[in-house]
């Protein structure tokens, strides 16, 4: 493409100031480098600027030469590999979940078999009473879900009195030998037996929603406070005194609750509570839920979170 | 005063270093020694840069580390349109504006930009006839670090305007305001001292 006398003129007489650096550093492209040539042939104001460029151009290449600090440390190199042959946060997850399932298996095996005798055992008994009192005018299935009100708790709470007891189980004094964090195993127990007793409590109350047309939801609300609360209270008692004193704390509890009923021999109705202060616990609703969880976590806590330094 | 437009100022004299680019196709391979050799060859310009950001030499060698990670993570979206160099400095430039929770090098001082005249009264030929280099390289040291910047990059490592646009992720026009506001500068700091001594 050539430039009209027009364009060629105005070229010439266009300053090249801010294509300077560019001309000098070797970047600026042929066309825009002969263009700038030509204007510089027969402009002193351009040259004169362009010396005042080149000293500072030559100025930054000593003051400003990577060569005057000293090079970074030989070692660097190491850091950088340690960084990338860190695990990543999905594989750290990864690792964790892991962990856990390895911990929960190896609890799983320590765990004393009776614990998930007992808890079989009282599904068993609350289904067979669904199947006994079927009959019944009860039609809406709140006379089975009244009856797990009662031995799911007193089960659950049992259970879980003995799962952090080292005087009646070598498997948590095996487990407490270990590096593991005694919080750490708790925690897996409590999972694995609290999530068995409540797996079957609610798979027997399904299934008496789904044959008796009653809803879940108000079935589940009549164990599931008194479950929780007496679960928690029996765990802490059991991590914060002594396994004895916490099931028999649980079995008092159970006690007073069941003949502070009324019709509690005849296993009828169960509908109408005594005013009782246990009465008042036993029951579904924000703050026994939040009782529960604020024993839960003191059991939690009051498990130590290191294993104890051997004296 | 006029000026030629902003056309030509791609890079068009040299070709992307060849050596650095094959580095970085073997570093997004996954070849570990590639990126020893890139850390070998650009690690005391890396590291120099660096320190542009902060002036403690620990800091400056943990970011040139995080700079080196993004690079082997990083290596696959290299496309090649600036040199390899270019592309490591505008790396470096992130993780130490990203580490040191900070968007850009300290803004040039008040002070002194209101110092630096409009028009230039004095021939920079008379100028520069009466100072030395030492003095120049002397005024270089009282800059604002955002024009010692645009030098070291320009004169220093010879990018292209682009090239410094990428780097610093400004339009190309702040490229050109900055070189000119450091050759102001640093005429302003020469024109001072010649009164001094006066």
């Amino acid at each position: 493409m050539t430039s009209t006398p027009q364009e060629t003129k105005q070229e010439n007489t266009a300053h090249v100031g801010d294509l300077l650096p560019a001309y000098l550093n070797g970047t600026l492209e042929a066309t825009a480098r002969s263009q700038a040539q030509r204007h510089l042939a027969h402009c002193a104001a351009c040259r004169e600027e362009l010396a005042l460029w080149m000293a500072l151009a030559a100025a930054s290449r000593e003051a400003l030469a990577p060569s005057t600090v000293a090079a970074p440390s030989p070692a660097l190199m190491e850091g950088v590999w340690a960084r990338l042959d860190a695990p990543s946060m999905p594989e750290q997850l990864a690792g964790g979940v892991w962990r856990a399932g390895r911990l929960v298996r190896s609890q799983a095996r320590l765990i004393p078999p009776g614990i998930w005798l007992a808890s079989t055992l009282a599904t068993v008994f609350c289904f067979l009473g669904f199947l006994l009192l079927g009959s019944h005018t009860h039609t809406d299935g709140a006379h089975v879900a009244a009856l797990q009100s009662l031995i799911a708790p007193l089960v659950t709470g049992l259970c879980l009195a003995f799962i952090y007891g080292p005087e009646h189980d070598a498997g948590l004094e095996v487990a407490l030998s270990t590096p593991t964090s005694p919080r750490k195993v708790l925690l897996a127990r409590l999972g694995l037996v609290f999530g068995y007793n409540f797996a079957l409590t609610t798979a027997v109350t399904l299934v008496v929603a789904l044959v008796t047309g009653g809803s879940f939801v108000a079935l589940a609300s009549l164990w599931l406070g008194p479950l929780l609360l007496l679960s928690s209270l029996s765990l802490a008692l059991s991590v914060g005194v002594s396994t004895m004193v916490a099931a028999i704390i649980a079995g008092l509890l159970w006690i007073l609750h069941l003949f502070s009923m009324p019709n509690v021999l005849l296993i009828g109705p169960f509908g109408s509570d005594s005013g009782s202060l246990l009465s008042l616990v036993w029951q579904t609703n924000p703050f026994i839920l939040a009782l529960a969880l604020a024993l839960l976590l003191l059991a939690l806590f009051s498990a130590p979170r290191r294993v104890p330094q051997q004296v | 005063m006029a000026v030629v437009g902003v056309r030509g100022i791609g890079r068009a004299v040299d070709p992307p270093d060849e050596g650095d680019a094959l580095l970085i196709r073997r570093i997004a391979h996954g070849d570990r020694q590639a990126l020893t050799d890139l850390y070998l060859r650009h690690r005391q310009a890396l590291f120099h840069y660096l320190l542009q950001f902060t002036s403690d030499d620990g800091v400056a060698e943990e970011l040139l580390q995080d700079t080196l990670v993004a690079v082997w993570k990083n290596a696959r979206s290299y496309k090649g349109d600036a040199r390899v160099l270019a592309w490591l400095f505008g790396i470096a430039r992130r993780r130490a504006c990203k580490r040191l929770r900070r968007r850009e090098l300290p803004q040039a001082d008040l002070a002194e930009l209101e110092t630096v005249p409009a028009e230039d009264p004095e021939p920079e030929a008379a100028l520069l006839a009466s100072v030395t280099r030492a003095e120049i390289a002397a005024a270089l040291a009282q800059l604002a670090p955002q024009h010692r910047e645009a030098l070291l990059l320009a004169f220093v490592h010879e990018l292209s305007y682009a090239e410094i646009a990428a780097v610093l992720e400004v339009p190309l026009g702040t490229v050109k305001s900055r070189l000119n506001h450091a050759k102001r500068s640093l005429r302003a700091v020469l024109r001072a001292g010649e009164e001094a001594e006066q």
